[in-house]
């Protein structure tokens, strides 16, 4: 059974291939349990961590999952990614940069940072998501992104130490990846910092 | 009539008919399925400007030839690399470079001999000319495929001619459906093929016309936390040739994709088929990896 073999050779490499080159990108979510935390018990689900985390996120004026001049504290994504992640006693800013630093496909705010957002529409998939964040990144100024598939929506963190990026450069960058971008929401307008 | 009808384990049915049911499954589902990519067949989707992928597919086939001076039992592997890289907002390039490896028992004259070559290379390139994103994820796409086969010189697997091809493919995506339907002729312009075992082998120009469904099992609904997507899929793939041949396979799967890359994986079944000119398809599987640089 020569050719049996081969195929399981073949099976080998694809999966290696496969996982050799992933990041793995849920491992910033799967963090164990903290020090408050019941045995077997997640961050997310610990009442103790959200307390904290409902501290935490008020210090940020703002974060890539809420709508645009809305505010942390009203936004039930932020408060639950921040549980999931921060570490007990952790102040929720410190644990936004480790995670950043980890897990590079989901980029998170840093405080204080100014950021824009693009409405799109047609990025039907992760690798869609992917396209238009290779090419916002290509924009002098822009830090890093995150993209809201299902509601259409791109945050951008961008650098507060150069120029603001024009609204048309960051929608030519949706166009360029082969999508359809609508408003632009830069700092200026209203973004609640 | 074909080969594959001598041990009555096909219904028969007109030909026209079928490539019909194919192409309707593919483009005239109600509005309320829609489309994603599928494994094993072109989609109007395509790399984004300077956005360069790789795909690596690994297809395993098992056929049957019982012609007289036929084949016997084969075992088919192609190792298909995919070169795809977006050349602007609305065309992309994309280099098909397929290794093929297979092994004869039974076959007339030589009763047993294995075979490891490079298959003539494709080069494709493609063009949108027609988009319309109609919300976050929903889309309809359509693109123009040109293309060319050129002969990889390596006897007992290249033609050995420059095959010209053109097709057109649709793509429709709306929330957790997907759908894609696609046309692909090829110009055989001459064949030297000493093993006309596959679709395409032949001298005849040859058409594939594919539809699929796909259908986002997890998640439900996307979220900025979204890393990737499990989808099924449900392909349906027909084959015709000018002298005659025509096949029809169903190829069910699963694809999971992340943010970087992608898994696929489906399997081939043959639903109807007519062949004289080549080896019947028993069945078959296809795994692949897309990676996005």
């Amino acid at each position: 059974m020569k050719y049996a073999s081969l195929f399981g050779l073949m099976l080998s490499f694809v999966l290696l291939t496969g996982c050799a080159s992933t990041t793995d990108t849920t491992a910033a979510k799967e963090t164990p349990a903290c020090a408050s935390c019941a045995a077997g018990e997640k961050c997310a689900d610990c009442a103790a961590e959200a307390a904290k985390c409902e501290t935490c996120a008020t210090k940020n004026a703002k974060c890539a999952t809420c709508a645009a001049g809305k505010k942390c504290t009203e936004c039930a994504g932020e408060k639950k990614e921040a549980c999931a992640t921060c570490a007990s006693g952790e102040a929720f800013s410190d644990c936004k940069k480790k995670t950043e630093k980890a897990d590079k496909s989901v980029a998170v705010p840093i405080s204080d940072e100014p950021i824009a957002t693009i409405e799109a529409k047609g990025m039907g998939c992760p690798l869609c998501a992917s396209s238009a964040d290779r090419r916002l990144k290509k924009i002098d100024g822009v830090t890093w992104t995150n993209i809201d598939l299902g509601n259409g929506l791109v945050t951008v963190g961008l650098d507060p130490n150069k120029p603001t990026p024009e609204a048309e450069d960051l929608q030519n960058a949706i166009r360029d990846a082969g999508f359809t971008a609508d408003a632009v929401t830069l700092p200026t307008e209203g973004s609640g910092e | 009539m074909g080969a594959s009808f001598s041990d009555g384990r096909f219904v028969r049915v007109p030909a026209s008919a079928v490539f019909a049911g194919v192409f309707a499954f593919a483009a005239f589902l109600p509005p309320s399925a829609y489309a994603q990519q599928s494994t094993d067949m072109p989609a109007a989707v395509q790399p984004g400007w300077e956005v360069f992928v790789v795909r690596q597919e690994t297809q395993y086939m098992r056929m049957d030839d019982p012609r007289p001076d036929g084949f016997g039992s084969i075992d088919m592997f192609e190792f298909e690399t995919t070169l795809a890289y977006g050349l602007g907002r609305t065309s992309a390039l994309m280099v098909h470079v397929p290794l093929m490896y297979w092994d004869l028992e039974d076959a007339t004259p030589a009763p047993d001999a294995q075979g490891f070559g490079v298959d003539d290379i494709t080069v494709m390139y493609q063009h949108r000319f027609y988009r319309e994103d109609v919300g976050p994820i929903e889309t309809r796409r359509a693109v123009l495929l040109t293309g060319l086969e050129v002969p990889s010189f390596d006897e007992g697997f290249s033609s050995e001619s420059f095959d010209p091809l053109i097709g057109v493919a649709y793509t429709r995506i709306d929330g957790r459906h997907g759908l894609n339907a696609s046309a692909l002729w090829k110009f055989n312009t001459n064949a030297n093929d000493d093993f006309e075992i596959e679709f395409g082998d032949s001298s005849a120009d040859a058409l594939k016309l594919d539809g699929s469904y796909l259908y986002r099992l997890d998640p439900e609904a996307y979220t900025a936390q979204t890393t990737g997507s499990h989808y099924f899929q449900a392909q349906a793939l027909g084959r015709y040739e000018t002298n005659g041949d025509w096949q029809v396979m169903f190829a069910p799967g699963w694809m999971y994709e992340g943010r970087q890359w992608a898994f696929e994986a489906t399997v081939h079944l043959p639903v109807l088929q007519e062949l004289d000119s080549r080896a019947e398809l028993e069945w078959g599987v296809n795994l692949g990896v897309r990676y996005l640089f």
